[in-house]
């Protein structure tokens, strides 16, 4: 490691940690712990919400996207952005009136039941360790690659990290770590934009030209058709991207933190500004790789495209801008486990330790207590795991991740919200049958079953990459089904309560 | 005794009222206000964002022509989805603000009828 | 890159001397604690802008990317020159002090003035300066709710202006292999060296600031301190020696030149410089004075064309003016004076005004004191005046007894009666009467006394003559005989006497009771007087009350002592003489 790059490295420690420092001074109550006291303001919320969804695969991957495979890459990224509307339009709102920590008190509010409130959090812990591992891994191969740090030594470091800030820091640190983020993030590929467009004139096109020459697509460059060549792969993805985040918990849980629907819908709002910005902007520094780069240097370095981002702002601006957009990616995925690990350690802090453990009686002192433990061992464990998998291709579980929360959460957050017939039978069945869905496909798809590297050489039985498609309905259908054949069940839980309390934010305890 | 009785009367009168409060003209109204909004909304999103892929995959040759220099109808497709994304975001904030006063009206309302808030 | 950082770090050291002595000038600390109005931005802006400035200068010089020994002042650059160093720090710390606004502006007249100076990539090094400071301002905003940011979120937020900086130079660029080598060479020694010069300065005001209100602590503790002193003076009234010693008090505590108290209308007290014309009797004729008087509020004279004194030589030129107020009326004021107008500052006229109120508190509470005395002493004596019902049942029966036998010892019982009935009535709505008086009601009442103990009782006076016009309250000498009857001689069959002796004693009268009967019990002797008793035999009430009473009115020294003779018992109380000049100033 450099020492340009062990400063800025460093400064992104210096500022987080004070924040966690801060963060653990004020208040020790459970609420500042799981939910800053519903203090953020909307804006900040939508901040961090940012900072919690754009992942490293969304600044280096799709950037990396765009410079190899021209549209489609752009493409890829709609699908992550149009998904805020289903929830601002159909979630958010309800969620954070009907909730107060978790996912699992949302569902509770309807079916007032133990087992589903179990069920919800052990599928939002599974959503959490999935999507953590696949993060954590690609973190310490890239901070190997961009700081020259071992891997284990970077995936502990990242681990400790976002240990560190949940345990003492709870959901105050975690937000701020967001935020600064999103911050860091939008303003250095903003900057970076510009120089790009600098190096033309200011012109979309000359770079257009630029980039045409510089490509093996030469003109089709701009059109569809270099990533995504199966149409049913393509809409079985879209429909997992715009679904599976109106279920990913720990978005969810970030509604929890301001203190009314206004706030809510002012953050989705700034969520869909930042991320929407952020795309357009990548789709320039994507060009701006290919222009100034290299398609096939690009290429030979590293054919996944995640050190596009990279390559360019050494391009552009020697060690010192590499060394800022390098540590711009290292708080870009601190901030995105940091998130995980959180919504992980309330779900069982919260659901399975306070409210099934306990019966809701814990004092503040064991919720805390406990959540903080918890919140160390889920660090760990992922650390383990992530170290241990170090030469396993992990990507899949992203999509894994996105289908489990579009057929488990999604049906079981709509159907509560708005059907009546809904049941608690419903609720089971829907939440198994769309996670048993999900995991099979998967573990019958291509990304395990492949003749050259699968897990078992043997040709997929199911030859999709996303599940979405077929996991969705499946997981859809068991909560319908669920509900139909139970007969007239009385187990459909307090509607009328639900829906006035969701619609109003009328609170009744 | 007296106070166990008069508990148990107490619940029946709140479960009659919330139902009184479901059928109520003014959450009604808020309900109906509400779908007018969001379902049209939440359809025509839903089909406008899965109308790329399908034209892309149906009608390649009119996705493909240039629009202006280098974008073409596939460009300007996937640029107006963030133009709807924030649109409807935009139209919805507007809405909501009347969401908003009729649901604290409501909630009023349910204080006055003796519910606690 | 180990040696530039070190230059940039001996350099920013200049800058920091200077903020060092910015720090230390009162009216830039002054200027801290002010509301953001457009006037403040504007002097923040301006101050910061040349502050600017200068740090411009500080920088280092790079001669075609290489860096270079070189003067401070060079002006105006040439096409290969550029400076940069520390030009941020100025900018950045204005903005996290003053927002958005202050950075700005300040940033806007560093970067017209880079302008100017010219040299290379100007554009870049010119737009930077704005840009930071509206960065820092709604960074600060948004990271914190303290007046001034902690250093430590400082030292983070100041790391990234110098990246911003680098950013610019390599957008404006022309030569973009150069400019790159400039970035590599310069970026992080820039970084380095401006976070921590914004946190080491951002630590600084708050020391400042934080010295600027532990001194506003202490005037207040100051305040309280004086208010308290002058309690005593104060509970005495408002007359020229009170006033004079309050004066005094208050010159001693706040180091003033002069100090002066008054009433509505005139000078009670001046102590201090121009004593020789400020004279304790002079009419107040000051327009502010009056001023002052009519609205209630605090005046203060620090205009050149305002006079606080009509005098030619005097050297008092300046004045805080506070009204006492008293029940919400402005009952005197208190003038502050001061040499020259410049030495009045905001914590003078603030410790003014809370002297004021607190004086006009003080005032307040001794008032409620008083009347609540007042209205006790006032109880106490209708209480006092009430005749015992035993005495009128037993003398009525006397009367009748002899009404027959001894019609003219019933004429004077009646005529005796009516006479203590009289004068008790006339006693019960003063406060003092002359001791004559009180002597006559005593009278009244032992002739009654008397002639129901038929001869038993023997009473002997002895008074001085020039003490009969001393004022007592009434009530005072008749319960303390009738306990004497009551309880010392209660059972005397013949041969009781009384000695009421009263003489005139260093510039007192002593006033003894004596008797010859049986003494005070000796488990009582202590509390008599001081309490209410349980006993069969009465609770002491009679007593009590004149003790209260003796002790209300002159206070501790006038109050009853008891003492057993054998056989019989004294009881002695001492009055000043002077009781109507004592009444009058109480």
């Amino acid at each position: 490691m450099n020492l340009t790059n062990f400063i800025f490295f460093l400064f992104i420690l210096f500022g987080t940690l004070i924040i966690t420092y801060w963060a653990a001074k004020r208040g020790k109550t459970t609420h500042q712990f799981y939910s800053v006291s519903g203090s953020l303001t909307g804006v900040q919320n939508g901040l961090a919400i940012a900072g919690d969804y754009m992942s490293a695969a969304s600044f280096l991957g799709i950037t990396g996207a765009i410079a190899l495979r021209g549209f489609d890459g752009f493409y890829y990224s709609i699908g992550f952005l149009v998904s805020y509307l289903l929830l601002l339009l159909l979630i958010a709102e309800p969620v954070r009136h009907l909730g107060t920590f978790t996912l699992g008190d949302v569902v509770f509010a309807r079916f007032a039941d133990r087992r589903v409130r179990i069920l919800t959090s052990l599928s939002t812990i599974i959503i959490s360790v999935l999507y953590m591992i696949p993060q954590l891994v690609a973190a310490g191969l890239l901070m190997q690659l961009l700081l020259g740090l071992e891997y284990g030594a970077s995936v502990v470091i990242i681990g400790t990290l976002m240990t560190i800030y949940v345990v003492f820091g709870g959901m105050v640190a975690t937000s701020w770590v967001q935020i600064i983020k999103t911050v860091l993030l939008m303003s250095g590929t903003f900057l970076i934009s510009l120089i790009v467009l600098s190096r033309f004139d200011w012109s979309i096109l000359q770079l257009a030209e630029a980039v045409k020459k510089a490509t093996p697509f030469g003109n089709t460059f701009f059109m569809p058709g270099h990533l995504f060549d199966n149409p049913l792969e393509t809409i079985s993805l879209q429909l997992t991207l715009i679904l599976g985040t109106a279920g990913l918990p720990h978005i969810l849980i970030r509604f929890f933190t301001v203190k009314d629907a206004p706030a809510v819908r002012q953050s989705v709002i700034t969520a869909t500004w930042i991320i929407g910005l952020f795309y357009v902007m990548t789709m320039i520094l994507g060009f701006g790789v290919v222009a100034f780069v290299g398609w096939d240097r690009l290429n030979s370095v590293d054919s996944s495209g995640n050190l596009a981002a990279p390559l360019l702002a050494s391009t552009l601006g020697g060690d010192f801008l590499m060394a800022f957009i390098s540590a711009v990616a290292f708080a870009t995925i601190l901030a995105v486990v940091t998130g995980l690990v959180i919504s992980a350690t309330s779900s069982v802090a919260h659901d399975i330790y306070n409210h099934t453990l306990r019966q809701g009686k814990a004092s503040e002192q064991d919720q805390l207590k406990v959540a903080r433990l918890t919140a160390a061992g889920i660090g760990l464990t992922a650390i383990i795991l992530s170290l241990g998998l170090k030469n396993i291709n992990v990507t899949f579980l992203v999509s894994l991740t996105f289908a489990v929360a579009a057929s488990t959460h999604l049906p079981l957050l709509l159907f509560t919200l708005y059907w009546r017939r809904f049941n608690l039978q419903g609720a089971v069945t829907g939440m198994i049958t769309g996670l048993m869905a999900s995991l099979l496909l998967v573990l019958l798809g291509p990304n395990m079953m492949n003749p050259e590297y699968g897990w078992m050489r043997r040709e997929a039985l199911i030859p999709l990459f996303n599940p979405g498609i077929l996991a969705i309905p499946i997981g859809f259908l068991g909560s319908f089904l669920g509900t139909i054949l139970s007969g007239k069940s009385k187990l459909t839980g307090n509607y009328d309560r639900v829906l006035i309390r969701s619609q109003t934010g009328w609170k009744d305890q | 005794m007296c106070d166990q009785s008069g508990r148990r009367e107490g619940k029946a009168m709140q479960s009659r009222s919330g139902e009184q409060l479901i059928y109520s003209e003014s959450f009604q109204k808020l309900i109906r206000e509400k779908k007018r909004f969001i379902l049209p909304a939440t359809i025509s999103f839903l089909i406008f964002y899965f109308a790329l892929p399908l034209s892309i995959t149906w009608f390649p040759q009119f996705m493909n022509r240039p629009f202006y220099h280098f974008l073409t109808y596939a460009w300007v497709f996937a640029i107006m989805q963030f133009v709807m994304v924030w649109t409807i975001g935009f139209l919805y904030y507007m809405k909501a603000k009347s969401f908003d006063h009729k649901a604290e009206e409501i909630r009023k309302e349910m204080e006055q009828q003796g519910y606690s808030s | 890159m180990g040696i530039l950082t070190l230059t940039l770090f001996e350099r920013i050291g200049l800058i920091m001397i200077f903020a060092f002595m910015m720090t230390r000038i009162p009216s830039f600390r002054y200027l801290l604690d002010r509301e953001l109005t457009l006037k403040t931005i504007i002097y923040h802006s301006l101050t910061f802008g040349l502050f600017g400035i200068m740090s411009v200068h500080v920088g280092i010089l790079i001669i075609d990317g290489q860096l270079t020994e070189g003067h401070i002042w060079r002006f105006p650059l040439q096409e290969n020159h550029m400076i940069i160093g520390s030009t941020l720090v100025a900018v950045v710390i204005a903005g996290l002090l003053g927002g958005p606004l202050v950075g700005l502006g300040s940033g806007l007249i560093v970067a017209v003035y880079v302008l100017f100076l010219g040299g290379e990539s100007v554009w870049a090094n010119s737009l930077v300066n704005p840009l930071s400071g509206l960065f820092a301002g709604f960074t600060a905003r948004f990271f914190s709710e303290e007046r001034v940011i902690a250093p430590a979120k400082a030292l983070f937020i100041g790391m990234f202006t110098p990246i911003l900086h680098m950013t610019l130079l390599l957008i404006f660029t022309d030569n973009p292999e150069h400019t790159i080598q400039i970035v590599n060479s310069f970026g992080v020694p820039l970084v380095v060296t401006n976070s921590i010069a914004i946190a080491i300065f951002t630590a600084m005001i708050r020391l400042a600031l934080n010295e600027k209100e532990q001194e506003a602590a202490l005037e207040t503790r100051r305040a309280l301190h004086i208010a308290e002193k002058s309690l005593p003076h104060l509970k005495q009234g408002f007359d020229f020696k009170t006033a004079m010693q309050m004066a005094q008090l208050l010159r001693d505590e706040l180091k003033l030149p002069a100090v002066s108290l008054s009433n509505r209308s005139h000078v009670l007290a001046h102590i201090g410089i121009g004593s020789d014309h400020h004279k304790p009797g002079d009419k107040l004729n000051n327009v502010s004075s009056q001023e002052a008087l009519k609205s209630g509020e605090i005046q203060v004279v620090n205009q050149s064309n305002q006079f606080i004194c009509e005098h030619d030589h005097c050297s008092l030129r300046a004045a805080i003016i506070v009204p006492i107020r008293q029940s919400g009326d402005v009952t005197g004021l208190i003038h502050l004076y001061f040499k020259r107008p410049q030495q009045i500052r905001a914590v003078e006229i603030a410790l003014a005004q809370g002297l004021g109120k607190l004086l006009s508190n003080q005032l307040d509470v001794v008032a409620a004191e008083k009347m609540k005395s007042l209205i006790q002493e006032a109880e106490l004596r209708t209480i006092q005046a009430q005749i015992n019902p035993h005495f009128l049942f037993n003398t009525l029966h006397s009367i009748a007894t002899s009404i027959r036998s001894k019609p003219s010892l019933a004429r004077h019982l009646i005529v005796q009666l009516g006479q203590f009935m009289r004068i008790n009535l006339k006693l019960t709505s003063t406060s003092l009467i002359q001791l004559e008086k009180e002597l006559d009601h005593l009278r009244a009442y032992l002739e009654i006394v008397k002639v129901r103990f038929s001869d038993q009782l023997t009473v002997h006076y002895e008074m001085d003559e020039d003490i009969r016009d001393v004022m007592i309250p009434p009530f005072t000498i008749q319960p303390l005989v009738e306990n004497c009857i009551q309880h010392g001689l209660k059972d005397v069959e013949h041969g009781g006497e009384i000695w009421i002796r009263l003489s005139s004693e260093n510039g007192k009268v002593k006033i003894m009771i004596q008797d010859n009967g049986r003494g005070i019990p000796n488990h009582i002797i202590g509390q008599l007087g001081n309490q209410l008793m349980e006993s069969e035999k009465g609770n002491g009430v009679g007593i009590y009350n004149v003790n209260q009473r003796l002790i209300h009115s002159f206070g501790e020294q006038a109050r009853l002592h008891f003492k057993n003779l054998s056989p019989g018992c004294v009881v002695t109380f001492r009055i000043p003489i002077d009781v109507q000049k004592g009444r009058e100033s109480a």
